[in-house]
C-alpha cells in the first residue's frame, strides 16, 4: 500500500520504527522484517536496539525461517547476555533447532542439535519456567532418534540381514535403556537371531541357536512381566527343538560311521 | 608515514584487565561505573552490554569479569579502543571507569584501478564490511592483503593508497576509497641451476610446476649468473656434432630460443618454495637422498624480469638393501615382499617405499595397508625402519602391528534432506556385524552414486574405529541434488492449432504419500520411485500421451524393480488438407494411425555370477490401427489393426561407478524378445494367400539385442574434483527375424539407423540407432546417403551393428551443471536381410561433441560428425559433415 511505500523510502527513522512495530503487532511479519532490516544499522548501539532486534528475530521465527531465527536469537544472546529476556531467547534458540528437525526418515542432525541446545538451556537456567518444556522437547527428540534407529534395524530384518538386525536391535537397547519398548526390541533381536541360525549352514546352526537360548534367558531375567513373554518362549522352544534334532542327526551320523 | 588518528588516551590509572598484575586478588563490590569517551552512543546501553553492573562482585586484580566486559564491548565493532580503569578502591568497594574510543564506521568502500572481481576477492580476504570500525590495524591488514593478492598473481610491486571521506548522510561514518596500482607484471627470465651433474637442467625445471621460464627469442642472451659451476667443462657439443642428440641440442639453444606456450612465467613466492621441495623430491626419488639446495637467490635480469639461480649439492646415489618383515601374521614374508615390489639393489626411493606400504591412504588401493584394510584391519600400523647403511646400500626392517579385524557396529547416514533413509540404507554393502572391508565401502559409494539422487562427487564415507571393542562405526554423508526434469514447450500454428509438450519426470517420487497432503513439498518425494508423465500435441495432426512408473524395490525386501507404462498416440496425415480444404470430403481425407501400448516389467537382481547382474522380464502389448493411411508404404496395408504381444527377457550387468559421467566399469545387456509363434499353431495355413492386413493382424517375430560398453580412465584423477580422460568403447548388435519362412516379417520392431537418434514423431515400435555424421540411411551401401527421406518400399533393417570409441573429458562435474567434451570415431551399418550381413561393410565417421547435464533439463548435447563414406571427389569436408543435437537422453 501507499503508506508503506512512502515510509519505506523516507529517512524519518523514528516513524519507520513506529510503523514497523505497528506491523509487528498486526502480525504482518514479512513486511515488518524488511523495515527492521533497514533500521538495524541505524539503531545499532542505541537503547532502542534491543527491542528492535528482539522483534526482528521473532519475525524470522514467525515466518518460519527457523535457520535465520536461530541465528538471530543466538546473536541476540551474544549482544545482550544480561538482558532480562535472555532466558526466553536462549530457549527460543534451542526451540528453533527443534522446529527444523525433519521427519524420522530424513537427516536428524538438527534433532541432535536441538537436544544439545535444550540441555545447555537447562544447565544455564535450572530454575527457569521453561525447563519442564525443554525436558519434554528433549524427550520428543530422543523418541525420534529411537524411532529412526528402530526403523533401520527393522529394515535389516526385512532385507534378510538377520545378524545385522540382531546387532542393530541390541545397539538400540543399549542406546535407549530407558525406552518403554525395550522388551519389544529384545524380542525382535531374538527373532533375528533365530532366523539367522535357521538360515545358517549346518555346522554353525547349533552354536547360533544357543545364542537364541541365551538371549531368551536374558529376556526372562529383565522383563519377567512382559506381555511379549509368550512370543519369546515360542522362539526358545523352537530353538531348543532344533538343537535337539541337530544333535540327533549328529549322533545318527556318528553311529553310521 | 601515516599519522595515528587516535586522540590521546584518557586518565592515567592502570587498566583493570592488564595481563600483568601485582598484589593479591581480592573480591570487591562495584560501587559505581562511569563511561567516558562516548560521543553518540547511549551510556546505559553500553553499561548493559559490558555485563557489569553496580553491586556485582568482582575479583581484582586477575578476575575475568573485566576481560569479558572488554570482549563483549569489543565485539560490537564500534570502538577503536576499550579500556576499564579502576578509579578508586575503598574497603570492599571499587569504582570503575570504562574508557571508550568511538571510531567512525565504514559507510561504503570503493576500489579504484582494479577490476570488480578482484575488488570483491580482496574485500572478502581482508574482511571488509560495511559498519565495521575504521582502525589502523584494519588498514594495515588491507595493505598486506593487497600486496599478497597481487604478488600471487605475478605483480610484485602493487601499491595501495587509502582515502577517507566523511559521510555526511550518516552519523559518525566515513566512505573509504582505495586507489590500487597493480604495477607491472614480473616474469621469470632464467632459471640457472648449478651443481647438478647427474640430472639435466631440463628435467629439474620440468619438476617445478609453478615456476617456469618465459618464452624467448633473442640473439643476445642474458648470461649473468650468480653461481658458477665449479666443475664446468669446456663445451665441445657443437664441435663433436652432438646436436644429433635432441635434448642436448635444445639445452644449447635454450639461451637464444625457448618456446613455452602453455606455461605462465609469473613468479609466486609460495609456489617457488613448493617447487624447490619438488626438485629435492625428484632427487630423492632417483636415489640421491642427501640432495639439498645449498643456496638460491632471485635477482633482476637485464630486461627487468626476474632471474633465479640455485646451487644444488647432489650427494651420493643410494640403493635398497635387504628388506625384512616383523610382526606379520596374516601374510607371509614372501607374499609381502611380492606385494611391495621392491627388490634388493633397486634405486633407493623412500617415497616409493612409503607409497607401496600405504603410509598415506590412496583411493586406488593396491598397497600393503590397502590389503590389510580390505580385510578389516583398521587398527593396522606399518613402520619402515632403517636398520643399517652399508656404503650406498640401505637395509630396512618393516614393522607391522596388525591389530584385530574390525567389525562394523553402527552405520549412520546424514545429509538426506529429501530422500528417505531406507532408500539409501538398503543399497549399502557395509552391514552391521560384518568385517570391515574397503571394497564394501567403495561398492557402497558406487551404489549411492548410481541412485542418482546425490552429488556423486560429494559422498562422504568416514569409518570411525572404536579401539576399545575392536568395532567400527561408519558415517555416510550425502548431498542431495535436484534431479526432477521438466519439459515444456508451446506454440500456435496455422492449421494445427495449439502445439505443445508438457512432460515431467520425478526421479525420487513417493507414491504411498500421494494422499498425504503434508508430504507435498512441492511433491511427495523421497522413496526413490520414478514417475514420468508426458503429453505432447500438434493439435489435429499428432497427439501422444505417455505415463510410466518405476518402483526400484518392489515390496521393500528385495531389489526387484517393477515398472509399468502406458502410452497412446495418434497421427493424422490429412490435418493440413482438412484445414485448408474443408469442403473436400473424399474418403482419403479421413484417416489416421493410432498406437496404444502398455508394458509391465519385473527385474530381479541376481546373486550369481555376481550381484551386478539383473534379469528383467517384461510383457508388452501394442496395438496399431491404420485407417486410410499407407504409413509404411506397403501395398495393401492401408487399413487394419495389428496386435503385438511379446515377452522380453533382458539380462544385464552394470558396474559403472556413476550414471552421468562414468569413469570406470562397464555395461552389458542382452535381450531376447518373442511374440507367440502363431504360425506354429496352424502349421498348414498358407499365409501368402491372405491379405496383408490379415497377415499382420497378429505380428510374430523373434528379436535379439546385445549392447556392451566399457569405460576406462586414461589418466590419474587430477585436481580436487578428480578430473580425468575417460575412454568409452561400445558395441551394439541387433537382429529381428521370423519363426519360419511361411510368414512375412512386419515393419514393426525393426531397426532404423543413422541420424540424430530422435524419433521425430515416428510413433510405432522401431529401434532407432543413431550414427553421427550421417543422415538416416536406408541401404547397406555406405556410399549411398541421400537426405531425401524414406524411399518407397523400405520397411527397416533387420540386422545392424555399431561400434563406438569415445574419448571424454569433464570440464565441470558440479551437479548443477555437469559438462564434458568428447571426441569419437564410430562405425555402423544396417542390413535388410541376414544374407546381406557383413560386419566389415560399415559406414565410418569421426567427430567431436559436448554434453551438458542440467537439473530440470536433463541432457543437452551436440555432436559434429564427419561421415567418411560421404566424402566425394571434389566435395569438401563440409559436405560430409553433420551436426546432431540431443535433448533429454543420449540416443542409442
Amino acid at each position: 500500500n501507499n503508506e508503506l511505500r512512502r515510509i519505506e523510502k523516507s529517512n524519518n527513522f523514528e516513524k519507520k520504527l513506529a510503523y514497523a512495530d505497528k506491523l509487528y503487532q498486526k502480525k504482518k511479519y514479512n513486511t515488518a522484517q524488511t523495515l527492521y532490516q533497514d533500521l538495524l544499522q541505524v539503531y545499532k548501539g542505541t537503547e532502542k536496539f534491543e527491542g528492535l532486534y528482539y522483534n526482528f528475530a521473532y519475525c524470522s521465527y514467525y515466518v518460519k525461517d527457523y535457520v535465520q531465527a536461530a541465528f538471530h536469537f543466538k546473536n541476540y544472546l551474544d549482544v545482550f547476555p544480561n538482558s532480562p529476556r535472555a532466558v526466553e531467547i536462549d530457549y527460543m534458540q534451542a526451540y528453533c533447532y527443534y522446529k527444523q528437525s525433519p521427519k524420522v526418515s530424513l537427516d536428524q542432525t538438527n534433532t541432535m542439535k536441538a537436544i544439545a541446545a535444550m540441555q545447555t538451556f537447562i544447565n544455564n537456567y535450572p530454575n527457569a519456567e521453561k525447563v519442564a518444556e525443554a525436558n519434554l522437547v528433549i524427550e520428543l527428540c530422543r523418541r525420534k532418534l529411537e524411532k529412526k534407529e528402530f526403523t533401520s534395524a527393522e529394515l535389516y530384518y526385512n532385507l534378510g540381514f538377520y545378524k545385522a538386525a540382531g546387532i542393530a536391535f541390541k545397539n538400540l537397547m543399549r542406546n535407549y535403556p530407558d525406552s518403554d519398548k525395550s522388551d519389544g526390541y529384545k524380542i525382535m533381536a531374538i527373532r533375528a537371531y533365530y532366523n539367522y541360525a535357521k538360515n545358517s549352514i549346518l555346522e554353525k546352526q547349533k552354536e547360533r541357536y544357543e545364542t537364541v537360548l541365551g538371549e531368551y534367558l536374558d529376556f526372562a531375567d529383565h522383563y519377567p512381566n512382559s506381555k511379549l513373554k509368550p512370543d519369546a518362549e515360542k522362539f526358545y522352544t523352537l530353538a531348543q527343538n532344533n538343537i535337539k534334532s541337530l544333535e540327533n542327526e549328529q549322533n545318527k551320523a556318528k553311529s553310521n560311521q | 608515514q601515516q599519522k595515528d588518528t587516535l586522540p590521546p588516551a584518557p586518565p592515567a590509572n592502570p587498566p583493570a584487565a592488564s595481563p600483568v598484575f601485582t598484589g593479591t586478588p581480592q573480591q570487591y563490590e562495584i560501587a559505581e561505573i562511569t563511561v567516558a569517551g562516548t560521543q553518540y552512543l547511549d551510556k546505559s546501553l553500553l553499561l548493559s552490554l559490558s555485563g557489569l553492573s553496580v553491586g556485582d562482585k568482582v575479583t581484582y586484580p586477575g578476575g575475568d569479569q573485566f576481560t569479558k566486559a572488554i570482549q563483549s564491548l569489543w565485539s560490537q565493532r564500534l570502538f577503536a579502543d576499550v579500556t576499564i580503569y579502576v578509579t578508586k578502591i575503598e574497603d570492599n568497594k571499587i569504582w570503575l571507569e570504562i574508557g571508550l574510543l568511538e571510531m567512525p564506521r565504514i559507510a561504503s568502500f570503493t576500489f579504484r584501478g582494479i577490476k570488480k572481481s578482484e575488488a570483491d576477492d580482496i574485500s572478502t580476504k581482508a574482511g571488509l564490511r560495511k559498519g565495521s570500525v575504521v582502525t589502523q590495524s584494519l588498514k594495515q591488514n588491507l595493505i598486506g592483503v593487497v600486496h599478497k593478492f597481487y604478488a600471487d598473481k605475478g605483480y610484485g610491486n602493487a601499491t595501495i593508497k587509502i582515502e577517507e571521506r566523511k559521510d555526511t548522510s550518516q552519523v559518525n561514518a566515513t566512505n573509504l576509497v582505495f586507489n590500487v596500482n597493480k604495477g607491472n607484471k614480473v616474469r621469470i627470465e632464467n632459471i640457472h641451476i648449478v651443481g647438478n651433474y647427474n640430472i639435466l637442467d631440463a628435467k629439474l625445471k620440468k619438476r617445478m610446476k609453478g615456476t617456469k621460464e618465459r618464452t624467448r627469442l633473442t640473439l643476445h642472451p642474458d648470461n649473468q649468473h650468480v653461481y658458477v659451476d665449479s666443475l664446468a667443462q669446456p663445451d665441445d657439443f657443437w664441435q663433436t656434432y652432438g646436436f644429433l642428440q635432441p635434448t642436448r641440442a635444445l639445452e644449447q639453444l635454450d639461451p637464444y630460443f625457448r618456446f613455452k606456450l602453455f606455461s605462465s612465467a609469473k613468479f609466486n613466492e609460495g609456489k617457488y618454495i613448493e617447487d624447490k621441495g619438488k626438485v629435492i623430491g625428484y632427487y630423492n626419488s632417483k636415489g640421491y637422498r642427501d640432495a639439498v639446495i645449498t643456496r638460491d637467490t632471485t635477482y633482476k635480469s637485464l630486461n627487468k624480469n626476474l632471474n633465479i639461480d640455485m646451487q644444488i649439492s647432489e650427494g651420493k646415489k643410494y640403493y635398497f638393501g635387504d628388506i625384512t618383515w616383523k610382526g606379520n601374521t596374516r601374510y607371509s614374508d614372501s607374499v609381502l615382499t611380492r606385494l611391495l615390489g621392491i627388490k634388493r639393489g633397486d634405486v633407493y626411493n623412500l617415497e616409493l617405499l612409503e607409497k607401496r606400504l600405504g603410509k598415506q591412504m590412496s583411493p586406488e588401493g593396491g598397497d600393503i595397508s590397502g590389503y590389510y584394510m580390505d580385510y578389516g584391519y583398521l587398527f593396522f600400523q606399518i613402520d619402515p625402519v632403517e636398520i643399517g647403511i652399508r656404503g650406498d646400500t640401505i637395509d630396512y626392517e618393516i614393522r607391522l602391528r596388525e591389530g584385530p579385524q574390525a567389525t562394523i557396529k553402527e552405520v549412520r547416514i546424514a545429509g538426506n534432506e529429501k530422500t528417505n533413509e531406507h532408500v539409501i540404507r538398503r543399497e549399502l554393502r557395509t552391514i552391521p556385524g560384518e568385517k570391515f572391508s574397503r571394497q564394501d565401502l567403495i561398492r557402497s559409494n558406487r551404489e549411492i552414486a548410481n541412485l542418482g539422487f546425490f552429488n556423486p562427487e560429494k559422498i562422504g564415507m568416514n569409518p570411525v574405529p572404536n579401539v576399545a571393542d575392536g568395532t567400527v562405526d561408519i558415517d555416510y554423508t550425502v548431498e542431495e541434488k535436484a534431479n526432477d526434469q521438466l519439459e515444456l514447450s508451446a506454440g500456435w500454428g496455422g492449421y494445427i492449432g495449439l502445439t505443445g509438450t508438457l512432460g515431467v519426470t520425478f526421479n525420487n517420487f513417493s507414491l504411498r504419500n500421494i494422499f498425504r497432503k503434508e508430504t507435498w513439498d512441492p511433491l511427495p518425494s523421497g522413496d526413490g520411485q520414478k514417475l514420468s508423465v508426458r503429453v505432447s500435441s500438434n493439435g489435429k495432426a499428432y497427439r501422444s500421451y505417455n505415463f510410466s512408473f518405476t518402483e526400484p524395490w518392489l515390496g521393500g525386501k528385495k531389489r526387484n524393480q517393477f515398472s509399468v507404462s502406458f502410452y497412446s498416440s495418434y497421427q493424422n496425415p490429412y490435418a493440413y488438407q482438412n484445414y485448408y480444404r474443408p469442403y473436400d470430403t473424399s474418403s482419403s481425407s479421413n484417416g489416421h494411425f493410432k498406437v496404444l501400448g502398455a508394458s509391465v516389467s519385473l527385474g530381479k537382481q541376481l546373486k550369481w555370477p555376481d550381484d551386478y547382474f539383473t534379469l528383467i522380464y517384461s510383457v508388452n502389448y501394442q496395438q496399431y490401427k491404420l485407417k486410410n493411411y499407407n504409413y509404411f508404404g506397403i501395398t495393401g496395408f492401408d487399413n487394419g489393426t495389428s496386435n503385438n504381444i511379446n515377452l522380453k527377457l533382458t539380462l544385464s550387468r552394470s558396474s559403472v561407478d556413476q550414471q552421468i559421467f562414468p569413469r570406470s566399469g562397464s555395461n552389458f545387456m542382452f535381450s531376447a524378445q518373442y511374440t507367440p509363434p502363431y504360425s506354429l499353431f496352424s502349421p498348414n495355413k498358407d499365409y501368402s494367400k491372405e491379405s496383408v492386413s490379415d497377415q499382420f493382424k497378429f505380428i510374430e517375430y523373434q528379436k535379439y539385442r546385445f549392447n556392451a560398453e566399457w569405460y576406462v580412465p586414461l589418466s590419474r584423477p587430477m585436481g580436487s574434483d578428480n578430473k580425468t580422460f575417460v575412454l568409452k568403447v561400445a558395441a551394439k548388435f541387433g537382429y529381428i527375424g521370423r519363426y519360419n519362412n511361411r510368414t512375412r516379417l512386419s515393419p514393426f520392431g525393426r531397426f532404423e539407423l543413422g541420424g540424430d537418434g530422435l524419433s521425430n514423431f515416428a510413433i510405432y515400435d522401431r529401434d532407432i540407432i543413431s550414427q553421427r555424421g550421417y543422415p538416416v540411411y536406408y541401404t547397406s551401401d555406405p556410399s549411398y546417403n541421400p537426405e531425401s527421406g524414406q524411399p518407397q518400399g523400405y520397411e527397416g533393417f533387420t540386422v545392424f551393428n555399431k561400434y563406438v570409441m569415445e574419448l571424454r573429458y569433464p570440464f565441470s562435474l558440479n551437479p548443477s551443471s555437469t559438462i564434458f567434451g568428447l571426441a569419437f570415431v564410430e562405425a555402423a551399418n544396417g542390413y535388410r536381410d541376414m544374407k546381406d550381413f557383413n560386419p566389415f561393410n560399415l559406414r565410418r565417421s569421426a567427430g567431436i561433441g559436448m554434453r551438458f547435464y542440467l537439473p530440470m533439463f536433463g541432457l543437452l548435447g551436440f555432436d559434429y560428425g564427419i561421415g567418411f563414406d560421404r566424402l566425394k571427389a571434389g566435395g569438401g569436408l563440409k559436405d560430409a559433415a553433420k551436426f546432431t543435437f540431443m535433448l533429454g537422453f543420449e540416443p542409442e
